[in-house]
């Protein structure tokens, strides 16, 4: 904490060139150490934050698609979101994070008209499955120098009918009737975050990219998705 | 850089009133003006340190530093709820073209932009939208956006990434929907049994969310709602959560 010390006379006092000196040799040496006990708490405003590339407190990545049309799948494994057929999902970072250095990730879009041959939420009997499903994940697609590997952000499911899973409620001939199961539903919004974190050393990984991939869980539903966006906040130090 | 002083005393020569005042008055500079980043050392100050930003309640605005972000959460109460209707739309209640839109006050926070900044707007919620009464039931799809209008600027701007749809919750027995999207998929209008009816509308109740992206907005003051083109007369919305982050450039 900058404390400039001062010398009071009196009168008839005669002053020595050290104790003339003494102030502004202290706020000299003082002002170069100056920490928060200096400052009023919320003093930093936009005014005072440094707008260059780097000394932006975040930074945003983003894919926006926010057309109508829907990218269609039927696979059982995750495949990536590309709605438009020429540009995947895919959210460019290209950025080395630092040690325990942060990054958010959300998402969000829309499914559109559904084609769900098989309403109901499993089959009678083990393994009974969870037909009803479709799923969402985030990708994260990196490199530590030795060529991409990817890691798996966060998976989000989702019912195609409005009833949730679980092996209660299933279609038998002797239990109820197919429609008793929920009906499907199209035209929902989905929308998730996640959290990620670096703990390794600084300037070991890149960040490449991190993609919106989907799937269903039985193959004769159709999955379509419409207007999508990934958007990745850095946190800068 | 830190304070110099201009001026040195040495014992035994009088004393410059204009050396004394030369110190006083770099000091005096320094302390006013000459403060700069580089005099604060790197990882010095805590968030404590950055504006906390102002919340004016009455005309409902805030003004943010970088990063600050502003949210408005409620409950599910009915008492909360935020009501629309189609019955504006006088003769054409469920017109497919016609769009009148109207906003969620839950929704509508002024925004002030010191500077070019990206903003990242959350939203989610619940969107009941009743069964007709009067007009024809089917299933109408009211569209929901987030909508923002600029300064004076009377045009709305409607954000395509928040595009989302509440649909009539009716009974399934008429011909199917007839807006312009279904809510059942390729699947058409759903059967009738006793067990479908309350299984349609909590599923038609679904969360409805969002987030979206804004970039590059220039400095000036913004409105911002989340909008719906009602086709049923009566439907509602609670806004759980509607957050605004900014992000000066």
């Amino acid at each position: 904490m900058a404390i400039v010390n001062n010398n009071f006379f009196e009168d008839g006092d005669i002053p020595t060139a050290a104790e003339l000196n003494q102030p502004y040799d202290s706020a000299a040496t003082q002002t170069g150490v100056l920490d928060p006990a200096n400052t009023a708490d919320n003093w930093i405003t936009i005014a005072h934050i440094d707008n260059t590339a780097t000394g932006v407190c975040n930074k945003l990545f983003d894919f926006v698609y926010d057309g109508t049309a829907q990218f269609i799948t039927n696979s059982t494994s995750y495949v990536t979101v590309n709605s438009t057929g020429i540009q995947p999902s895919e959210c460019i970072l290209g950025y080395q994070p630092e040690r325990d250095e942060v990054c958010r990730i959300e998402c969000s879009g829309l499914i559109t008209n559904v084609d769900v041959e098989n309403n109901y939420d499993s089959t009678a009997v083990p393994p009974n499955g969870d037909r009803n499903y479709y799923a969402f994940q985030l990708l994260l697609t990196y490199d530590d120098g030795a060529g991409p590997l990817t890691l798996v952000i966060g998976e989000w499911g989702y019912s195609f009918t409005s009833m949730a899973g679980g092996t209660s409620r299933y279609w038998t001939t002797n239990d109820g009737l197919p429609e008793n199961t929920g009906v499907g539903l199209g035209f929902q919004t989905f929308q998730f975050s996640k959290m990620l974190k670096y703990n390794g050393v600084t300037g070991i990984r890149t960040y490449t990219k991190v993609e919106l991939q989907a799937k269903v869980n039985y193959a004769p539903n159709t999955l379509k998705v419409s207007r999508n966006n990934i958007i990745a906040v850095r946190a800068m130090r | 850089m830190p304070y110099v002083k201009p001026n040195t005393f040495v014992d035994g020569q009088t004393l410059d009133a204009s050396d004394l005042n030369g110190n006083d008055e770099a000091l005096k500079d320094y302390i006013n003006e000459g403060v700069v980043s580089a005099d604060f050392d790197d990882n010095l100050m805590g968030t404590e340190e950055i504006q906390l930003g102002d919340y004016q309640p009455i005309t409902n605005e805030y003004t943010f530093a970088s990063g600050i972000a502003c949210g408005y959460s409620t409950s599910k109460q009915e008492s909360d709820r935020s009501y629309w209707t189609n019955t504006i739309k006088k003769g054409r209640l469920n017109d497919n073209n016609l769009k009148i839109w109207q906003s969620n006050y839950q929704t509508s926070p002024s925004i002030y932009l010191e500077d070019t900044a990206d903003l990242i707007i959350t939203f989610g919620g619940s969107c009941p939208s009743f069964e007709q009464t009067v007009a024809t039931k089917g299933f109408w799809d009211s569209t929901l956006k987030l909508g923002y209008r600029k300064d004076e600027d009377d045009l709305l701007t409607f954000v395509e990434q928040s595009r989302a749809y509440a649909f009539e919750e009716t009974v399934p027995t008429s011909a199917g929907p007839s807006g312009n999207n279904n809510p059942f998929g390729l699947i058409g209008k759903p059967s009738v049994t006793s067990y479908e009816v309350n299984e349609i509308k909590f599923g038609l109740r679904r969360w409805i969310g969002w987030t979206v992206i804004l970039k590059g907005l220039t400095a000036g003051n913004y409105k911002f709602s989340v909008y719906v083109d009602p086709k049923t007369e009566e439907g509602c919305w609670t806004a759980r959560t509607f957050k605004a982050e900014v992000f000066y450039r």
